[in-house]
């Protein structure tokens, strides 16, 4: 991951009051026809759904969930991946610290186990790694933004192959994957394309950065890109400034499509691989969370005070138990408190809106950011979990347990 | 021309216009500065910028008056920075409360900033550029 982008991640956990340290310690089958239609970065809206607020559900905290840990391990992931081995539901956390990917069982009487990365040599994973994936203990899936393969590791870390990763979008430019994970934004990974989020070697702060689509459809196995999507919403291309968020989230729906969301936009656009046509979701109840971003000459502090006192969305999550979507939304408030110091972004108010399958909202939840921290959530059969912060020990990872309630 | 030899003597330093909010933030936290050049050192951001710094600070003669701050510090880094206050050319500053966050500073990553004329000038330091502003 380029050192910019390191840094900037740091400027932003701080800007957010993050415990860094913990940070640091801190992701259907479609079946593509060859030759298919590619999207082009200015496809047009053909068709908007608008949305109204209903307000029959809700969330309850019903219980903290504490996961046993060893001293391996962290109490925080910022990339992760849920798999189930044996019946038994694992959260696969990648371990910058030590370099590992640590198996954490989710239910109590199963054994952690660590995957040991090489720090040198052909089967070396760099802790600034940008996407790892586990299709099977012997099928794990790296791949670093700049490097010219991704490789595939077996149970041992040992590297199996390596393969040549060209990934150009449709006029030629080369993209490179990136997946800003703390802010909900994830690759996924069909059984024959991989759709990676993607950033062009083009300057940030200048408007034919945002001109490129941002999730590229990657075939492995042919090494080509066979689609690309998510282009930037007009607000991104004007004349302001939105620097991290501008990070879409993608989530894939169970009718085979791919919903995109960006922090900025209350709006939701849904993709289907193949076809030109993109539906525009509207939410007028939403506009509060229209961000108008800063300009793009100004500095660093400017955006990180913008980034705490405006309001904007972060992640969409499906939840495929309850057949809801949860969207998390971070509401505007003041840039200092009466007495003069600076609030942080989890000192706002936080909503996560309960969407149904057809995306229509049907109720809120207000989320204590100051409790549960909304950069690490994931769904499981009990619910969703969202990390707590406390903990009474050191050997613990506590999350809070949310279920979904008829209001 | 002009410009030229401008920009090469403030070697890519830029105007730092949060002189103000820096000078209430040195009053806040009651620093006395002895140096031309401040360095600002929040402990708990970018990870490789903070230890290169700290590695070049542990090797330089420069006299710089270098303010400590952060939350959550990983103690590798907090052990780094003990070792400095054996530097007589270094005037350590420690922000215990972390008031730097109540002030708009524009120090997300290490900052050098040059106090010698009035109009203050700063750089954002990074691994590729921490040995030329803080070596000699």
């Amino acid at each position: 991951m380029p050192l910019l982008i390191d840094c900037f991640k740091a400027a932003f956990f701080k800007a957010a009051n993050l415990n860094l340290i913990q940070m640091k310690i801190l992701r259907l089958s479609i079946f593509l026809l060859a030759g298919c239609t590619q999207h082009t970065e200015n496809a047009s809206i053909q068709k908007e759904l608008t949305h109204r607020f209903e307000d029959e559900k809700t969330l309850i905290n019903s219980k903290s969930k504490v996961i046993l840990i060893d001293s391996l391990s962290l109490p925080f992931y910022d990339y992760f991946q849920l798999i189930e081995q044996n019946n038994v539901p694992y959260l696969l956390g990648f371990n910058r610290q030590s370099v590992s990917l640590d198996f954490i069982p989710l239910e109590s009487g199963y054994e952690i186990k660590h995957l040991l990365f090489a720090e040198d040599g052909p089967s070396a994973v760099d802790a600034d790694l940008d996407i790892i994936h586990l299709f099977s203990e012997d099928s794990i899936v790296t791949i670093q933004d700049r490097a010219l393969r991704f490789k595939v590791l077996n149970r041992e870390g040992k590297l199996i192959n390596s393969y040549r990763k060209t990934i150009r979008d449709s006029k030629g430019v080369e993209m490179f994957p990136v997946s800003y994970s703390y802010l909900g934004q994830w690759p996924v990974f069909l059984d024959s394309v991989w759709i990676l989020p993607v950033y062009p070697d083009l300057n940030v702060k200048k408007k034919p950065y945002y001109e490129r689509n941002k999730f590229m459809v990657y075939d492995p196995v042919k090494d080509e890109v066979v689609d690309e999507f998510g282009a930037y919403p007009q607000m991104y291309r004007e004349d302001n400034y939105f620097d991290v968020l501008r990070e879409p989230n993608l989530t894939p729906t169970p009718q085979g499509t791919f919903l995109v969301t960006f922090p900025a936009d209350p709006g939701i656009y849904e993709y289907q691989l193949g076809v030109d046509t993109v539906i525009y979701h509207h939410y007028p109840e939403w506009e509060r969370f229209t961000n108008e971003g800063i300009d793009r000459k100004d500095d660093m502090q400017q955006f990180v005070n913008h980034y705490i006192s405006s309001a904007w969305f972060q992640q969409l999550t499906y939840d495929p138990f309850r057949k809801v979507y949860y969207r998390f939304g971070k509401e505007s408030q003041e840039l200092r408190r009466s007495d003069g110091e600076k609030n942080t972004a989890f000192d706002a108010d936080w909503k996560i809106f309960i969407l149904d399958e057809e995306l229509d909202p049907k109720g809120t939840y207000t989320l204590d950011a100051n409790r549960f921290n909304p950069l690490f959530s994931f769904v499981s059969e009990e619910g969703l979990f969202i990390y707590q912060n406390s903990r009474e020990n050191d050997d613990q990872m506590v999350f809070g347990l949310f279920v979904l309630e008829d209001k | 021309m002009l410009l030229v030899i401008s920009s090469c003597s403030d070697r890519g330093m830029e105007v730092y216009s949060y002189q103000n909010d820096f000078q209430d933030y040195l009053k806040a936290i009651e620093a006395d500065l002895q140096n031309d050049e401040v360095l600002l050192l929040p402990l708990d951001s970018c990870g490789l910028c903070v230890d290169q710094v700290l590695e070049d600070l542990e090797k330089t003669e420069k006299l710089i008056s270098v303010i400590l701050s952060g939350n959550q510090v990983a103690k590798d880094r907090l052990d780094k920075a003990k070792k400095l206050l054996q530097k007589k050319n270094l005037q350590l500053i420690i922000d215990e409360n972390s008031r730097s966050k109540s002030y708009d500073l524009n120090a997300f990553s290490p900052i050098i900033i040059d106090v010698s004329k009035k109009e203050y000038r700063y750089v954002s330091l990074s691994p590729k550029n921490s040995a030329e502003f803080i070596l000699d």
